[in-house]
């Protein structure tokens, strides 16, 4: 079936629902409004208002309601109504959710999810553009997530959903209404902790995730009469797919690491320095990283583009690599 | 109150809302981009707040808060300049609406992250009051934001140093489509200051003159050092959260109630109770209000938008090289 | 002046709109902000207000149908007295405004200090890259050293001339390396053929992908093993290997043991082969030769490899000038060697410039083995056990059973440069040196 990327979102939430009743959903206005992005449409009239609640504004407060959830065998899907906004919770995340278990000796699991919009290029300013996944790859204990097509939006959450350690799953509202794709209408899900090949390749390796995954391929196809490009898009950032990484880049030589996410002290420089490490002796160019420059995301297109990482500066930085 | 200030006031009133419904236009003319939040129907809340107040005390005005930037004192040109997200802007384009304050007359800029502000407006009343300085800060936040933990230690804080700060709820009944019974457990939001030790007051926020009642005494109390107020305004907004919400979850039976309750219309009945010539009041604004608004939109509109590159200052006192080659 | 009406973007996520209905029609006159038609987006409803006043010039878009965000929607032709000039001076806003009247008076001293103003500075050009300097990649130092290619001589293709990935692999594929020399084999200053103990360590061992029983206990590869295992592969694929063996009779080799034991001098059988072996280089130099892109060069001077086995692995230094040092001088340096190289202290110098090698296995080194050539050179000689065997021998014109220490030498040399002449000639005469006890 065709669906949009938002649209797979809320039908792996749905599913899941009506699978497992310990699944719920909480969030600011997700019920009746259905969410600021319409990702709960429907959802709390179909399963009610016990299982689909609308919380006060207080992220700090949705996500340690859903710990609490979560040790009584709930499986709470948490809504960041943007994802800038995790920062409010993030006291109870990574010190409370990341620590559960490791800090009970293993007695409990900690089954939340935590998932919202994330990313630029749409003019939304210092606040709604924000990709803070770098914090939370940080954090041992977490599971970070990023999908790029809405497949891979519904099987991830799915994945996420039925996972017993807490996961922050990054959707890019870039894509929601921009992406749409033909799904499998069975059941599915895609693991945590594997990468997808997206392209194969011989002279390069891209390693990117998130929106900057279909730039990349753009560029990929665009540029296949000069160079012959591997396109890995990572999906799950904690933990990262090393094999396949390790794998495409010991064949390529070459590894161009892509993020809408700012360059310094973004996924790219960790993915850039294991490559180097271990891959040393396969490298014929530099380990190269693109990601937004060090500012925050301005409002003005002008110099929102100038920032955030486009199809132009995908292009620019493969074909400096390519001629290496 | 003289008629030259009653007058006055009515200007206010109505820049506010010209203002706002320019906005509103410009925004469904595909002029602009990013969220409008309108606070059409709340504009006798910072009317009534910013009036009376010097120009350096300062105001924590929040997205919905526009009127209080310009009683304030902020040009409406370069307001105009900030919502376009152009160089002339207070954040010279780097983000839009109410983000960038126009700290030169004393308003801060808030963040998305609602209730943020409070904190900040807290330890600033701090710093007036061990200078012994007779300055006041207000913050202004939805009854949304009174979930946030921020804003129960912002008041917390105040309530134990009695800080020269005044905490306005405008409580317009929904955050987004949230509405009160989903938010809070208590009957009003004013009832919280009790458990922070200052005097809390709830008004009608539609009523100017309630509302300037009410924020002259609490202007004045923190002034002499009396300590902080918590004023919720029971108010509403027209529009939804932003201009691409349809806010279905209300009625139109609602929505209708509370326009015959519009501040401005309240006002102009004052101003007729007052035998003043009302017609030749309305026609004069009307004309003053719509060529302020008009030429700010000229000005906002001819405003260059920034280059690419001054994305990258303002960062640091002094720039840093993140990209050295 | 034609003026478009375009959807707006009503909403962060919003790409699209669908038109629902028009509320005006082509040739009509409508006001500034008079709604022109309703459209609908996924997340809201709304009227689209005309940007100007003027008379409706075209209508670019059906009910039902679906605009992206920013596309044309209408044009409006306006009265041109209606457009407001563009402002032919930069707008500026008034610093000193009073916006309105009624504005708060202002105090001189502004609420906050005003910012220091600091530009951005441009950042400063890369330096130059340096002259003279020939800059390669880790996979191109790898892959020279695996197929011990001068770089000098492949073309590069890359940023600045580059030697890349690529050029390299083009170059082996071309055929060009597969006759082309190692480094160390032209003539000049020899450079390392085996720098093993002193290279930097390796890539981490790669996970093995076999399946694991318990116990099984996984060995990394050690940076001198992976040097060992790429030489020897590298040898077998360049050379076409012949192996040809000698029976040698070890008697006069044994009783010259047993005198020289007398003297205090403790000599094993491998100084005896060493001298033998150079000797016979000496007097058949076709063996004594490098292998250089498409030439042989004989050398002139002969240094023998001498391969030692160490906990880390086979290392092989070289003794020089074997054909002009006694057996004490062999004997000792091969004692020496032994030491250093179980401590570790072989200098990569001291294991460069072989011509010809000699390996021994020692006691328990078997009967005999076919052993690989050192690259570059041509030959190598490996010693079997030496063993007691009934051998018939000519006794005054009889033949007679004698008791004698008998060897296997094995000698291997490359097809692609030494015939079988000259092959067997060269052991044939090692053979009848041992045999002889030709010794100085």
């Amino acid at each position: 079936m065709l669906v949009t990327y938002i649209e797979a979102i809320r039908q792996a939430m749905d599913e899941e629902m009506e699978r497992d009743g310990n699944v719920l959903l909480m969030g600011e206005d997700v019920g009746v409004l259905g969410g600021a992005f319409k990702a709960s449409v429907g959802l709390q009239e179909k399963h009610g208002p016990d299982r689909v609640v609308d919380m006060p504004i207080s992220e700090s407060l949705i996500v340690g309601a859903g710990i609490g959830l979560a040790v009584q065998g709930m499986r709470p899907i948490l809504e960041m109504q943007f994802i800038d906004f995790i920062s409010c919770g993030f006291d109870q995340i990574v010190n409370t959710a990341a620590t559960l278990r490791y800090r009970h000796g293993g007695q409990t699991a900690c089954p939340i999810v935590i998932r919202g919009p994330s990313g630029g290029g749409v003019h939304g300013g210092l606040y709604h553009s924000q990709n803070p996944e770098a914090w939370f790859c940080h954090v041992p204990g977490l599971k970070v997530v990023a999908p790029a097509t809405a497949y891979d939006a519904k099987g991830l959450l799915k994945a996420a959903i039925r996972d017993d350690d807490p996961v922050i799953y990054f959707e890019h509202k870039f894509l929601y209404r921009r992406i749409k794709e033909e799904i499998p209408a069975e059941e599915f899900v895609v693991p945590i902790g594997k990468a997808a090949l997206r392209k194969e390749g011989r002279d390069l390796t891209v390693i990117t995730y998130g929106s900057p995954v279909h730039a990349v391929m753009k560029a990929a196809r665009d540029m296949a009469a000069e160079v012959d490009i591997e396109v890995i898009d990572l999906r799950t950032l904690l933990p990262i797919d090393w094999a396949t990484v390790k794998g495409s880049v010991r064949k390529t030589g070459k590894a161009l690491i892509v993020h809408e996410a700012r360059l310094t002290g973004g996924i790219g420089g960790e993915v850039a320095a294991r490559i180097a490490q271990e891959c040393f002796e396969d490298l014929d160019g530099p380990v190269m990283r693109l990601g937004s420059r060090d500012v925050h995301t301005p409002f003005a297109p002008s110099m929102e583009e100038y920032v955030l990482p486009n199809q132009e500066k995908i292009t620019e930085a493969i074909r400096k690599l390519a001629a290496y | 109150m003289t008629e030259q200030k009653d007058r006055e006031l009515y200007r206010w009133l109505r820049l506010i809302r010209e203002f706002e419904s320019r906005i509103s236009t410009l925004d469904k003319q595909g002029k602009l981009m990013g969220g409008v939040y309108s606070g059409k129907g709340q504009e006798a809340v910072t009317v009534g707040f910013c009036h009376d107040l010097r120009w350096d005390d300062w105001i924590f005005p929040l997205h919905r808060d526009l009127g209080a930037f310009l009683v304030k004192g902020a040009d409406p040109k370069r307001l105009m300049a900030q919502i376009f997200g152009k160089r002339d802007g207070f954040a010279k384009g780097k983000d839009s609406y109410l983000h960038g304050g126009d700290l030169a007359n004393g308003i801060f800029g808030g963040t998305s992250m609602l209730g943020a502000t409070l904190p900040v407006a807290a330890g600033m009343a701090y710093k007036f009051k061990i200078r012994k300085e007779d300055r006041v800060a207000i913050a202004f936040f939805g009854e949304g934001a009174s979930s946030r933990g921020d804003a129960h230690e912002a008041m917390n804080f105040a309530g134990v140093h009695r800080l020269p700060v005044i905490f306005v709820c405008e409580n317009n009944f929904y955050a987004y489509s949230t509405p009160n019974e989903l938010q809070f457990g208590v009957d009003n939001v004013a009832d919280r200051a009790a458990g922070y030790g200052f005097k809390g007051e709830v008004v009608n926020g539609n009523d100017l003159h309630s509302v300037m009642k009410t924020a002259q005494r609490a202007i004045e109390r923190a002034r002499k050092g009396d300590g902080p107020t918590l004023v919720e305004c029971k108010t509403y907004r027209y529009h939804g959260h932003s201009e691409h919400d349809r806010a279905d979850y209300r009625s139109e039976e609602e929505v209708i109630t509370w326009e015959s309750r519009d501040p401005i219309f309240l006002w102009e009945i004052y101003l007729e109770k007052r035998k003043y010539d009302i017609a030749a009041i309305k026609k004069e604004t009307s004309e003053e209000v719509t060529r302020i608004v008009e030429e700010a939109v000229a000005f906002a509109d001819a405003s260059p938008s920034p280059d690419g590159p001054e994305a990258m200052g303002d960062l640091y006192a002094m720039p840093i090289d993140t990209e050295a080659p | 002046m034609l003026v478009d009406v375009v959807m707006p973007q009503l909403g962060e996520s919003v790409v699209e709109g669908v038109v629902v209905k028009w509320l005006v029609e082509v040739g009509e006159l409508v006001a500034k902000d008079q709604p022109l038609l309703e459209i609908s987006t996924d997340k809201v409803d709304a009227e689209i207000p005309s940007p100007t006043a003027g008379r409706v010039a075209q209508i670019l878009a059906k009910p039902g149908e679906t605009i992206p965000i920013q596309g044309v929607l209408a044009k409006i032709e306006t009265d041109q007295g209606v457009v407001v000039p563009a402002p032919t001076a930069a707008p500026r806003w008034d610093e000193e405004t009073e916006g309105f009247p009624g504005h708060m008076a202002r105090k001189t001293e502004p609420p906050i200090p005003a910012p220091p103003r600091v530009e951005p500075s441009a950042p400063a050009p890369p330096p130059p890259p340096e002259a003279g300097r020939i800059r390669i990649t880790p996979v191109v130092a790898r892959m020279a050293a695996e197929h011990g290619l001068d770089l000098s001589r492949i073309p590069g293709t890359g940023i600045d001339g580059r030697v890349t990935r690529k050029d390299v692999e083009e170059y082996l594929a071309s055929g060009q390396a597969a006759a082309a020399a190692p480094a160390e084999a032209r003539p000049g200053p020899p450079p390392a053929p085996a720098k093993a103990p002193a290279a930097p360590p390796r890539k981490a061992a790669r996970a093995p992908k076999a399946a694991l029983a318990e116990g099984d206990r996984v060995v990394p590869w050690t940076p001198i093993r992976k040097k060992i295992a790429e030489h020897m592969v590298r040898s077998k694929h360049t050379s076409p290997h012949v192996h040809i063996f000698a029976e040698v009779d070890m008697h006069r080799v044994a009783l010259l043991r047993a005198n020289a034991k007398k003297e205090g001098m403790n000599f094993t059988y491998l100084p005896y082969v060493i001298q033998a072996s150079a000797k016979a280089l000496r007097e058949l130099p076709a063996m004594n030769a490098t292998v250089d892109d498409e030439s042989t060069i004989l050398r002139k001077d002969i240094h023998i490899s001498v391969a030692v086995d160490t906990e880390k692995g086979l290392l092989v230094p070289v003794l020089r000038h074997a054909d002009r040092i006694s057996l004490k001088e062999i004997s000792a340096a091969m004692d020496d060697f032994g030491a250093r190289a179980k401590a570790g202290k072989i200098s990569p110098d001291e294991l460069s410039g072989g011509t010809f090698s000699i390996t021994n296995p020692g006691s328990k080194g078997n009967l005999f083995g076919t052993p690989i050539i050192n690259q570059p050179q041509v030959g190598i000689l490996r010693l079997g056990q030496v063993v007691k065997r009934p051998v018939v021998i000519d006794v005054a014109g009889e033949d007679s059973i004698v008791i004698r220490p008998m060897m296997f030498l094995c000698c291997a040399y490359d097809h692609r440069v030494i015939d079988g002449v000259a092959g067997n000639g060269f052991l044939y005469r090692v053979r009848e040196i041992l045999e002889a006890g030709e010794f100085s």
